[in-house]
């Protein structure tokens, strides 16, 4: 499978895409145009070396940075252009969102912090506490529900902070290098139930990382280089470097 | 890896038959390059020679597929000695891969050059995807397990060094550029 | 560390740190001027003035005033104190790259109260020059009729109205040059002292986390040394006369009252700690609501924040009371002979606490600003996960709001209660016919409740209005590039 971004005709399966993408930090270009696309129940993964922009798609994906230009479209509907105030619904309601690190509140416990979206949509504390619980067996971390996150070990916390990101039942979720702050085994763990709960429910997945072998857990792969997708035709200064070389 | 030290190491829990090493070679190595029975048998026979291995029974009842071998004490002393050895990291590059990599961006044009390069890691990607897979297969055994962290990590260090590769290769013509 | 270089790295910064600076600089100007002023009235003497002011022109009242001017100074000088640790992002960046090259945790709180004196050094000028500038422009005499109380032999005072040219502010008094240049001196040490003692607990890592050791509240001292205090101070009559120190010096009295009033403010500050936390927990333990669960776990894992801040404004919320408690005893004691010059030496006294109140709601803004901004990432991060931005101001406000609320009540009771336990509930008055004493009337003292109302009411409400101020800083500091991490 390449990286082509969408097909003709293949523009209604998309379920989240983005189109010639452009955001800037003061002067330095973080994305340049790139235009990507994925499909519903898709788990895709956005690879890329560091520096090349790949948060900054996620972000912008996911409707919390404003591009400076392009367009962002979920299920049919632009939404760079919505206000802040929805994407901000959008974002607790239809969308989960999973950092590398320090994403709970640290003053509330596990139980709290994954109730927290449930909350925010109007649910009673009890129901909200005890649908917070079932999530956070799923994960295997149920006797933490009482815990705050300085007393558990990183594993531990990125798995309370999937429950969060999932107990919405959101149709998508957006990961930037989830196990990123791991060692391999609490890694693979964590890894391993985001895509059996999320192929359970369907979930679309779009997970950023720098790592090959966190790659290799999504369906389909797009690397970024400097802010475009790379789609493995040389790069300019490719191009002359080998001629170059070979001249030698 | 010498097929008679493998041996060795599968009768290390008791005595088997000869179709049974083969068996449990198999399912203990289920994604090494696969070895023909005669194979089996013919590593036997040079135990056997070598006294490291003995008959367990006191006849030697129709080929040596039917018949149980157990372990010497000479063999013992053998399986440790090679267990406790370390394995030289061997600095010499026979992996078709790198040679052809290293070929591709010294000798073909930078098209197909570049096209192969896009494709090799296409296929890496791939069958990493295939290997994970298989490792988050509940029914994979530890085995498995560990044979496909090993090929994933290989695979993941064979995709780093084609990146350093290209890379070097730009910074190389960047000191050439007058 | 060397000196040239803490004093480098102080003074490099960015547009934040510009601010911090500046408020420091304009506290230490504060804090000049009011010293000049009370050095000024204390230089006053009989043969000054004459001044439109009663107050000036009796010399006998200066202490007072002197005694006021230099109280006033404290919240100010803690208040720039304060300001250093205001952790701006910029700041902490650099302070963390400090640490990775080696400096310990002291060089770093040295670098940052060497900022704040070097701030403050700028606005002791500033105050000189300020002072300098207004004792020419405010020195025109005016037309004016006031009191002036002549010895026309040895205690004996005639009053007498003198209609005439009078000063409005002692500008023709200088005190001497040498205490002008200790107490222009004195500000900038005394801020950087009080920034050292600001920064003691708080430890930046070489990861620019800026990390405070907690510790938990004790709950059961501060309620008694409260209990103590008030109910002490509230029946100090009563108590002066059981234990027989009616006929013992007059300081060994006043010493005793000073006690128990140190025994209320240290309990209230204390106990305001304990307050928040369980007041936090209990909330937080039956809310369904976003923004008081966050708020309510707030003051439980960080009881102490806003202790600091909370003192000084609490201390002044006491002494409010207490001299509208006074002003209530003092109003109708004196109805006979005449309450204006009480009256308007009351008002001055009034003006001068919320002079005070604000400067230590200022601090408590500032406590609340540094607060924000140490938690911007977890801000950015809830934002990006969906929670809407009012859940998160709501908690800013009940966070600050919930233990603040309570411990002004405290204060507002302990201050009047403490007045009317000093001065008496009731005074007694003499009916005279004639020469001869007929009979003797008992008046109560009434509760000044609209005051006390405005007391608590305007401080509760001044608050809230001051952290509306740090709901745009909280917006900014949810800032989606605190989340890149590749």
């Amino acid at each position: 499978m390449t990286s082509t971004p969408h097909s003709a005709g293949d523009d209604e399966d998309l379920l989240v895409a983005g189109r010639a993408l452009v955001r800037s930090y003061g002067n330095s270009p973080a994305l340049r145009g790139i235009s990507v696309g994925c499909r519903r129940g898709e788990i895709l993964a956005i690879t890329g070396p560091s520096g090349s922009g790949k948060s900054t798609l996620l972000l912008c994906l996911a409707g919390i940075l404003r591009p400076d230009a392009g367009e962002v479209w979920f299920a049919g509907r632009r939404i760079d252009t919505d206000s802040e105030a929805d994407r901000s619904r959008l974002r607790r309601t239809r969308f989960g969102v999973l950092f590398q690190f320090g994403q709970l509140v640290p003053e509330l416990t596990a139980g709290e912090n994954v109730a927290m979206p449930l909350l925010l949509a109007g649910v009673k504390r009890r129901p909200a506490l005890t649908a917070a619980g079932t999530w956070l067996d799923r994960f295997g971390v149920a006797d933490l529900a009482a815990h705050r996150p300085t007393e558990m070990s990183g594993g531990q916390a990125q798995r309370v902070a999937m429950a969060r990101a999932l107990v919405t039942e959101p149709e998508v979720l957006f990961a930037d290098e989830p196990t990123g702050a791991l060692d391999t085994l609490a890694g693979e763990q964590v890894l391993t139930e985001l895509v059996r709960v999320a192929r359970q429910a369907g979930t679309t997945v779009l997970m950023v990382t720098h790592d090959a072998k966190v790659a290799a857990y999504a369906d389909r792969e797009i690397v970024i280089r400097d802010g475009m997708a790379d789609e493995g035709a040389p790069t300019s200064a490719l191009r002359g470097a080998l001629g170059r070389v070979a001249a030698r | 890896m010498a097929l008679g030290h493998v041996l060795l190491g599968l009768l290390a829990r008791g005595e088997r038959h000869g179709y049974d090493l083969k068996r449990q070679y198999d399912a203990r190595f289920p994604m090494a390059k696969p070895i023909a029975p005669a194979q089996v048998y013919a590593t036997l026979d040079r135990l056997l020679r070598d006294g490291l291995v003995a008959p367990a029974g006191t006849e030697r009842a129709g080929g040596p597929d039917r018949t149980a071998y157990g372990m010497t004490p000479a063999g013992r002393q053998e399986l440790d000695a090679w267990l406790a050895e370390v394995e030289t990291p061997t600095p010499f590059v026979s992996n078709p891969l790198a040679v052809k990599v290293t070929l591709a961006l010294l000798v073909a044009g930078d098209d197909a050059a570049a096209d192969y390069l896009q494709r090799q890691r296409t296929a890496h990607r791939e069958r990493m995807r295939e290997y994970t897979r298989v490792k988050s297969d509940p029914d994979t055994t530890l085995a498995g397990v560990l044979a496909a962290d090993h090929a994933l990590n290989h695979l993941d260090a064979d995709l780093r060094w084609i990146d350093t590769a290209l890379a070097r290769v730009a910074a190389l013509a960047e000191e050439l550029q007058p | 560390m060397r000196w040239p270089s803490v004093l480098w790295l102080a003074t490099v910064g960015g547009r934040a740190d510009r601010t911090r600076i500046a408020l420091t600089a304009v506290g230490a100007a504060a804090g000049v001027v009011a010293l000049l002023a009370a050095a000024t009235v204390a230089a006053t003497g009989a043969d000054d003035g004459p001044y439109t002011s009663q107050l000036l022109n009796e010399p006998g009242l200066h202490i007072g005033i002197v005694i006021a001017l230099v109280l006033l100074c404290v919240p100010v000088l803690a208040f720039t104190g304060q300001c250093a640790r205001i952790g701006a992002p910029g700041r902490d960046r650099r302070l963390a790259v400090f640490r990775l090259a080696g400096a310990t945790p002291a060089d770093v709180a040295r670098v940052a109260a060497t900022e704040t004196g070097v701030a403050a050094a700028l606005g002791s000028v500033l105050g000189l020059v300020v002072y300098m500038v207004g004792r020419v422009l405010l020195g025109a005499p005016v037309a004016a009729t006031y009191t002036r109380s002549t010895e026309v032999a040895p205690d004996v005072f005639v009053v007498e109205e003198v209609t005439g040219r009078a000063l409005r502010l002692p500008t023709d008094v200088l005190p001497p040059s040498w205490l002008i240049a200790v107490l222009v001196l004195a500000v900038p040490v005394a801020a950087t002292l009080f920034a050292l003692v600001a920064l003691r607990r708080v430890v930046t890592t070489p990861f620019g986390v800026v990390r405070r050791q907690q510790v938990r509240p004790v709950q059961v001292v501060p309620a008694a040394l409260f209990a103590v205090g008030t109910l002490g101070m509230a029946g100090f009559a009563a108590l002066v006369q059981l234990t027989g120190l009616e006929t013992a010096a007059e300081e060994l009295i006043a010493v005793g009252f000073l006690v128990l009033l140190l025994c209320t403010v240290v309990g209230l500050v204390l106990g305001t700690a304990a307050i928040s936390a369980q007041v936090g927990g209990f909330l937080a333990r039956r809310t369904g609501r976003p923004a008081l669960l966050v708020a309510g776990r707030r003051l439980v894992a960080a009881p102490f924040a806003a202790s600091r801040s909370n003192s000084a404004l609490l201390a002044v919320v006491l002494l409010a009371a207490a001299v509208q408690g006074f002003r209530s005893y003092t109003l109708l004691s004196q109805r006979r002979s005449g309450t204006e010059f009480y009256a308007r030496a009351l008002d001055a006294v009034d003006l001068a606490l919320v002079v005070a109140g604000a400067v230590a709601a200022a601090g408590l803004l500032v406590g609340t600003l540094e607060g924000v901004l140490s938690r911007r990432r977890a801000a950015a991060v809830l934002t990006a996960a969906g929670v809407p931005r009012g859940v998160l101001a709501r908690a800013l406000l009940l966070e600050v709001l919930l233990p603040i609320v309570p411990a002004t009540l405290l204060a507002t009771v302990a201050g009047v209660l403490a007045a009317r336990g000093v001065f008496g509930t009731t005074i007694r008055e003499g009916v005279y016919a004639g020469p001869e004493l007929v009979d003797v009337t008992v008046i109560d003292v009434p509760v000044p409740w609209g005051p006390l109302a405005v007391i608590a009411g305007g401080t509760t409400l001044a608050i809230a209005a001051l952290t509306l101020l740090a709901l745009p800083v909280l917006r900014r500091s949810a800032d989606p590039g605190e989340l890149r991490t590749a």
